[in-house]
């Protein structure tokens, strides 16, 4: 039973270091491969190409540190793509309270590269708490609901905001977040007023938003990662970590896959050995 | 906008002891009366945005007379109240770590130091960040103070809550070792699906199949291409078959709750 | 981050690799950095409410602005405290009861405004004129199959006792596993990602790693 227990411990530790070293070879080492991007993510490219220039993109980042190894990418590359066709965009969050502090340290250094302005060409309304009623009380007044960004500078201060009230300003909503919360903005944005949506979402979240993509209720979507390795794809964001961590990717889900074929293989030959053994009549 | 300054403070300290007052004029009632308050509080909570979300944006009365919406107004005067209130219940959560951690150096209990831990963190992270926004950081202070808030939020936090999740990377592989068991034909089915999912997100397995063709007939073939009609047809089917079905329970529960149909601990505990 | 101070990547190094301690075994250093978490949490919790909320959306208000009718907003507010007390637990109802209702009718109205796009679009043309295989829709058809026997699958009204519904239903069972299998895949994506955004952190920032790209 003991020796049973330490075969699993290290069997366990095992497995962990193989994780670890089939991650790290893949970004220590330049393996190049080609990206094929994939039909959501074009559209959520070409509804941001679409977007009218007096119109504004709002990114909603209700994300958190602990997803950022596929938010942060979707909304690097996806500020990018604003910077570089100079689409005036705005942050905010109010599901995740490090959002919004997270996609301006993401947004910075893009915007100065890009030579944009805050407070001109994009802003941070900052972290704002409630759900669907300020939501709603939101996609009616916009500076009023917000009041300040979140330097705490007056919503009238900003030349940004001189032509955004409400709904009508905003050219397209692209919700990045790692919880649930697509569907706030599906019900009473697009449900009500039809504010065209766009989505990046973590890995697990992918699937469920499927059914909104094929209703239209979802113009396109970044799917995890992947997602965000297209979107730098198209956007030609070359420092992009995305497209940078697909080989590490892939090495990762090649090792999940020979794992499940390896355990299934031991699972079988040791029950084909345990009906032998009962057959035979030994214990 | 009050005229005089002392106006508005005489004005707050009515206000407060009108509502202490309120409250305990309605403590007096009986248990039945107070569920009558919660029961017509949830009734109109939810009356407001049904009736401003079923009334027509503008309603034609005759030939002659036009009537806007007479709720939509209200939405954002309403919806900033809930975002005040909701901030002020950020205490909520502080207050249930602190009785705990809390419990937990007073009795010294085992691991004691770990919620002294706690309370250096949260005191530390609350005080430097509110100095950042609202002290003055053209001190020395000032400027310790944001590079020791950065540090601890970018340093800190972003490390352990990244760090945190990433752990189940190395979970789920164990768990595809040594839990993922084929044991049915339904099993096989969802690791088949699970398999062709996996190797079409990643160029390594869309390599697989790249000698085919890109478009045409052949080209549904491709790894990418398997993967994404898994995900677009028959898996988004079934999830929206599967989201009807939470739809009609999620409508099914929220009239229950604003008609006081509910059964449940909420309605009817005893007061 | 742009180009973040040494120490500030110790620290992340130091509660990275405290962190996965945990992955060896159970020990204190995990425990000690697990708490640290939470309170750090807790405190930039409470620093974004106030400053991001409770002082511009209610305090300049109120108090600068003079707009005294938002003392009600905090009275409504702490009135949820009231839970702490078994004597008075009914005030915070009364609160509680405020966004149960305002809940319950908003998912009334989403309902309408979420499902019902999703009905129409549930509605596809399986085959139409001129009645040709090019105007037969394979992807459609198995949409609606997919959809009416997963929907039976967890009709419980009537038992699955019936050929047509157990067939049905077992049909949808099977179809659902190709689902879930989806999911599983797209899990097993979101999870690793997270570890490779770790991993990068350490090579590249800490120990410093040429990187290849």
């Amino acid at each position: 039973m003991m020796q049973e227990k330490r075969k699993v411990f290290y069997i366990r530790r095992a497995i962990f270091l193989i994780m670890a070293i089939a991650v790290a070879i893949p970004l220590l080492v330049k393996i190049s491969m080609p990206i094929i991007v994939s039909w959501p993510t074009r559209d959520l490219y070409e509804a941001v190409e679409k977007v009218p220039p007096d119109k504004i993109v709002v990114i909603s980042n209700n994300w958190a540190a602990g997803t950022q190894g596929e938010t942060a990418p979707q909304t690097a590359a996806l500020i990018y793509h604003l910077a570089k066709r100079h689409k005036k965009f705005a942050l905010w969050g109010w599901n995740s309270v490090q959002g919004p502090l997270l996609a301006q340290q993401i947004a910075e250094p893009i915007a100065q590269k890009f030579g944009l302005k805050y407070g001109v060409d994009w802003v941070n309304w900052g972290f704002k708490t409630g759900s669907d009623q300020m939501v709603r009380a939101w996609a009616r007044d916009i500076p009023g609901t917000m009041k300040e960004d979140i330097n705490h500078t007056p919503m009238s201060k900003l030349p940004f905001m001189k032509n955004v009230r409400d709904h009508k300003d905003i050219g397209l909503i692209v919700e990045i977040t790692g919880s649930a919360t697509v569907g706030t903005y599906i019900r009473f944005l697009y449900g009500i007023y039809r504010t065209p949506i766009g989505y990046g979402c973590t890995g697990v979240m992918v699937p469920e938003a499927f059914p909104y993509l094929d209703a239209g209720q979802l113009v396109g979507m970044m799917r995890g990662l992947v997602g965000a390795a297209e979107y730098e794809e198209l956007a030609g964001y070359k420092d992009g970590k995305a497209g940078k961590r697909m080989a590490a990717q892939s090495f990762a889900h090649m090792l999940i896959i020979a794992l499940i074929i390896v355990g299934n293989a031991g699972y079988f030959i040791a029950r084909r050995r345990k009906n032998a053994h009962a057959e035979g009549g030994q214990p | 906008m009050l005229k005089h300054r002392w106006l508005l403070w005489i004005i707050i300290f009515a206000a407060v002891i009108g509502w202490a007052l309120l409250l305990f004029l309605l403590g007096k009632l009986r248990s039945r009366e107070k569920k009558l308050i919660i029961i017509v509080t949830t009734f109109l909570g939810g009356l407001f945005y049904v009736l401003e979300f079923f009334f027509p944006g503008k309603l034609h009365l005759f030939s002659w007379k036009t009537v806007n919406n007479p709720f939509t107004p209200f939405l954002e005067p309403l919806g900033q109240a809930f975002m005040v209130i909701g901030g002020f219940t950020l205490l909520l959560g502080v207050i249930n770590l602190t009785m705990v951690h809390g419990g937990n150096i007073r009795k010294l209990k085992k691991g004691w130091y770990n919620s002294l831990a706690f309370f250096v963190a949260m005191l530390a992270m609350a005080f430097f960040g509110l100095w950042d926004a609202y002290g003055k950081q053209t001190t020395p202070f000032g400027k310790t103070a944001h590079e020791i808030y950065l540090s601890l939020f970018n340093g800190a936090l972003v490390s352990l809550d990244a760090t945190m999740f990433s752990l189940l990377a190395f979970y789920m592989a164990t768990a595809a070792f040594r839990a993922f068991r084929l044991r049915s034909g339904e099993a096989t089915v969802l690791v088949l699906a699970a398999f062709l999912v996996m190797m079409g997100q990643v160029p390594m397995g869309m390599w697989f199949t790249h000698g085919l063709p890109t478009e045409g007939s052949l080209s549904g073939f491709r790894t990418e291409n398997i993967a994404m009609w898994l995900l677009g047809i028959i898996s988004m089917s079934g999830l929206r078959a599967v989201n009807f079905g939470v739809g009609v329970g999620a409508l099914a529960m929220s009239l229950r709750l604003w008609l006081y149909l509910e059964r449940g601990a909420f309605f009817e505990q005893e007061f | 981050m742009n180009h973040p101070d040494a120490w500030v990547i110790w620290i992340g190094v130091i509660c990275t690799l405290a962190v996965y301690s945990i992955l060896y075994r159970e020990n204190p250093v995990f425990r000690f950095f697990e708490h640290v978490y939470i309170g750090l949490a807790a405190g930039y919790g409470i620093f974004t409410t106030v400053t991001q909320v409770l002082v511009p959306q209610w305090g300049i208000p109120l108090f600068k602005e003079g707009k005294w009718s938002w003392i009600f907003s905090m009275l409504i507010g702490v009135m949820f405290y009231f839970v702490y007390s078994k004597r008075h637990v009914w005030i915070a109802r009364w609160a509680m009861a405020l966004f149960i209702g305002t809940g319950a009718g908003l998912g009334i109205a989403g309902f309408v405004t979420e499902f019902v796009p999703q009905m129409k679009a549930s509605i596809k043309p399986i085959w139409h004129a001129p009645w040709t295989l090019n105007t037969f829709s394979f992807n459609n058809l198995l949409m609606f199959i997919t959809l009416i026997t997963v929907m039976s699958y967890f009709f419980f009204s009537i038992e699955h006792k019936r050929p047509v519904l157990k067939g049905s239903a077992q049909t949808g069972r099977w179809l659902l596993m190709i689902a879930f299998g989806a999911i599983f895949g797209n899990t097993v994506m979101a999870r690793v990602s997270l570890f490779i955004d770790r991993m990068q952190f350490l090579l590249f920032e800490w120990l410093k790693f040429h990187q290849p790209y």
